[in-house]
């Protein structure tokens, strides 16, 4: 199980109510971790992933840092989450 | 008035000094050349304004550009706004609001001032009717009472205005000309300018319209242009986010990367809670009253006027909170007040000042307080620290800088000037370049931004080589890339702090935002990959105008404008010397993040990069004899060398 | 019948409608069209007055909607009977009730997924 920081930026505020909050999860990558946000804030899988490439929309992006680095820019959606990461949803 | 064609450029002279009025055709061949806008501005600056002139007195020309796409619901129907600057150097910047269309709907397409008034005019323009009429009740008002006076004593709401508040009345250095109440323009000197001319307002009625030379072909490009920008169709993470909530969204994003300048760039880091506070999204919750927009803007709401709800400050009115106040009236002050920011920044709006001289003179001076090097005795007893434990004090400094009084006079100089003022080093506190103030991009882990403040011709301006990242690199082939003549390794020139391929990339940026501003074009529309190809302008200008270009021909003309404007620079005497990063930077690490300072190492072989990528001398600047005849430029050769500048070949 | 109805609370004044369909005859640009924006004193209100069926001369997406209904930003405009504006009209009050950025675009232009708090009562 995973603690991780979870930012919300915009009209993400809009499915997740909340502009940011720590998390327990399980996931092991961004795509799962998506998923499992996507049960509790329906629409949050809509609003991140292509529906037909199923990477990242052109219009969303994800910053993902590691722990005690700061944010980088999420190209893949397939890469792993570490425990302590912060992820901001934008 | 008549309906007029898109192909002709026309200029309004008005001679405050002598009141001669009189209208001329441009060289048919500049709207190749140059497109229009910040592109003829940059000639027409570098032609009738000579090296040494004082920038305050009757020699100076201010001038007020459209361009062909004004008008047109093609780029917002900017205003470029130029003249020589107080610090020396070209002063050029981009207004928006409604100003350029009926500027053009009279039938002027460009505005040259010259001369002084000795009482406080304003110019009245009503299609073929130019009056320069009387502004001594207008003097000294707050630049909302002169909307209001003027749109009530003109009787006709259909004129659209440009104003300066007191500080631009006053010369306070930065102060802006301001339209529609909350949009500026002009920080780099041409408040200052305006203000010496006596020139209070310029009041504008059009009746016209502008034909386009193919109409089915304008729309076809209109079409492409708009499914770049348009919200439902956009491929850039930044629209859904810039054209509703705006730009202080980055604060909180910013703050974690160590990119918010914070107690004067001293950090850079405020932490998520206190940005938290500033954020946009409280903004748009608690604050935001309605959407506005400039003309024909294809987004929802980059402006937004606001109203404070409640407290000390209920009922204060503002409008247009974007990137720079979270940092300049928040991070940079230790603010975590909205209500005061907002007080603050709309305050700058009505005065006339620009919100980046106030802000990072206001961090300059509270890092002087806190340093010993001034004292309440120097500040009227205002207690200038970090935390703004007197917000009353600073709201009435705003009054105090705009008008020059009491304390308010040292930080209307600048934290340049005063820095020389003050002594014993005040100057390492001062976030500046060329004398004038930053905007709040970082730089230490952003070496592209880091370089192009550093080059910019009319001091840091970060509209001249926007944007400091890439867009999506699946939305454009590298062979797409080379077909348009960017020849990058665009992956590698975005690395924030790698050296490598910036002057080159920023080389490549200096020319889109060229082309773009000369149609003219907001920043903002550089989303998708609206900068990298240009593409979707060259066709838009080609069927608005009827002017058929190559490609090639078209990307050259951006190569033009920015050339003309070192070229002015060089010959009031800017050198390799005053392309550097300000002091903090190059001499101070990035505390808790460990980005390094900006040193000579680092820093001079991409100025050396950029230079070379620009055919520009490597230890002047000047452009070479080669470069100004590539670009059909000889006779700037011969002018330079005229004024004793050397030009290489 | 349809025809083009206004939210003016949602006018942001930049006056697409107005310019576009000031060029659809004659492809000139001007102010004068079926449509014009008026804008209050103070920059406090913007107010698209419509003197227009809706019949568009050339509607440039070549669809079934006016021009100026098409490039509205904002949603202020929209092209319906007047049962469904009314419909309409709830639905964005009720979705501004809910969240503050439906103070500057109406529900049915923004394209992202939105947490509906609750449902009108039937």
């Amino acid at each position: 199980m995973k603690t991780l920081q979870l930012v919300y930026v915009a009209h993400v505020c809009m499915l997740s109510g909340v502009v940011e909050e720590q998390a327990s999860s399980q996931a092991a990558t961004l795509r799962q971790l998506i998923d499992e946000l996507d049960e509790r804030y329906k629409g949050f899988c809509e609003m991140f992933v292509d529906a037909v490439t199923r990477q990242l929309r052109w219009d969303a992006a994800i910053y993902y840092s590691p722990p005690g680095a700061p944010p980088v820019s999420v190209v893949n959606l397939d890469q792993p989450v570490q425990d302590q990461a912060v992820i901001t949803f934008w | 008035m008549k309906n007029r064609s898109n192909d002709t450029q026309i200029l309004l002279r008005v001679n405050l000094s002598t009141g001669a009025v009189s209208r001329e055709e441009l060289p048919r061949d500049w709207t190749r050349l140059y497109l229009g806008a910040r592109g003829v501005n940059s000639r027409l600056l570098f032609n009738e304004v000579p090296a040494g002139i004082d920038p305050w007195g009757d020699q100076n020309v201010l001038y007020i550009g459209t361009g062909p796409m004004d008008g047109l619901p093609v780029g917002n129907s900017r205003i470029s706004i130029a003249c020589k600057s107080p610090r020396g150097s070209v002063a050029e910047g981009s207004g928006g609001g409604f100003f350029g269309p009926e500027l053009r709907r009279a039938g002027y397409d460009y505005l040259a001032i010259h001369g002084k008034a000795e009482r406080p005019v304003y110019l009245y323009i009503c299609d073929e009717t130019v009056e320069i009429r009387d502004a001594s009740h207008l003097w000294g008002l707050t630049t909302d009472k002169t909307d209001a006076a003027l749109r009530s004593e003109i009787c006709d709401p259909n004129f659209q205005f440009r104003y300066i508040g007191p500080a631009g009345e006053n010369c306070v250095h930065a102060s802006v000309i301001m339209g529609n109440l909350n949009n500026s323009a002009g920080r780099a000197g041409c408040g200052e300018v305006m203000g010496s001319k006596k020139l209070k307002a310029i009041a504008v009625r059009g009746t016209g319209g502008i034909r386009v030379a193919n109409y089915a072909a304008f729309l076809d490009a209109y079409k492409e242009y708009r499914s770049r920008l348009d919200l439902t169709t956009s491929r850039d993470p930044w629209t859904p986010v810039w054209s509703v909530y705006g730009a202080p969204v980055l604060a909180r994003l910013f703050t974690d990367m160590g990119s918010l300048m914070t107690f004067n760039a001293r950090e850079m880091s405020w932490g998520r809670d206190k940005t938290a506070r500033i954020s946009a999204e409280v903004f748009l919750d608690d604050y935001v009253t309605k959407a506005k927009a400039c003309f024909n803007c294809p987004w929802t709401a980059c402006q937004k006027q606001y109203e404070i709800p409640k407290g000390k400050y209920k009922g204060f009115k503002g409008g247009n909170y974007w990137a720079g106040q979270p940092v300049v009236f928040g991070s940079s002050i230790d603010n975590d007040d909205l209500d005061l920011l907002l007080v603050i920044s709309g305050l700058c709006n009505q005065y006339g000042l620009d919100i980046f001289h106030v802000g990072f003179t206001l961090s300059w001076a509270m890092e002087c307080f806190e340093n010993g090097l001034l004292t309440k005795a120097d500040t009227d007893g205002l207690e200038l620290r970090f935390g703004c434990p007197d917000p009353d004090g600073l709201v009435d400094l705003m009054r105090k800088i705009a008008c020059k009084e009491g304390f308010g006079a040292l930080l209307a100089m600048g934290s340049w000037e005063a820095s020389k003022v003050v002594g014993r080093g005040a100057e390492r506190f001062s976030l500046s370049i060329k004398g004038q103030e930053l905007e709040a991009i970082t730089e230490r882990n952003n070496y592209m931004v880091a370089l192009g403040v550093a080059v910019s011709e009319v001091g840091p301006d970060h509209t001249r080589w926007y944007p400091p990242y890439p867009c999506n690199p699946n939305l454009i082939s590298k062979e797409e890339l080379h077909e348009l003549g960017v020849d990058l390794d665009l992956r590698k020139a975005f690395q924030g702090r790698n050296p490598e391929e910036k002057g080159k990339l920023l080389r490549w940026f200096s020319i889109s935002r060229a082309i773009v501003e000369s149609m003219p074009g907001c920043v903002f529309l550089v989303r998708d990959t609206l900068g990298l190809d240009l593409r979707p302008w060259w066709k838009l200008f080609g069927s608005a105008t009827g002017l058929e270009m190559a490609y090639p021909d078209f990307v050259r003309a951006g190569e033009r404008v920015f050339n003309l404007e070192r070229a002015f620079n060089v010959r009031e005497g800017f050198s390799r010397a005053d392309d550097r990063p300000p002091i903090r930077m190059a001499t101070e690490d990035v505390p808790h993040f460990g980005y390094p300072k900006l040193s000579p190492e680092v820093f001079e072989p991409m100025l050396d990069e950029y230079y070379e990528a620009n055919g520009w001398s490597k230890t002047t600047s000047v452009p070479t004899a080669g470069k100004l005849a590539e670009l059909e430029m000889s006779d700037v050769t011969v002018a330079l060398q005229k004024a004793g500048v050397e030009v290489e070949p | 019948m349809k025809r083009i109805h206004v939210i003016e609370d949602l006018c942001n004044g930049c006056r697409l409608c107005q310019s576009f369909c000031s060029s659809l005859s004659e492809g000139v640009f001007s102010e004068y069209a079926r449509i014009q924006v008026m804008k209050a004193a103070g920059e406090e209100r913007d107010t698209p007055v419509v003197k227009c069926s809706g019949d568009c001369v050339r509607p440039i997406y070549k669809n079934e909607i006016p021009t100026c209904v098409a490039v509205c930003p904002t949603g202020a405009l929209f092209y319906a009977e007047p049962q469904e504006a009314e419909e309409a009209r709830r639905e964005w009050e009720n979705a501004r009730r809910q969240h503050s950025l439906f103070k500057v675009i109406a529900p049915w232009k923004w394209p992202l997924p939105w947490k509906k708090q609750q449902e009108e009562a039937a």
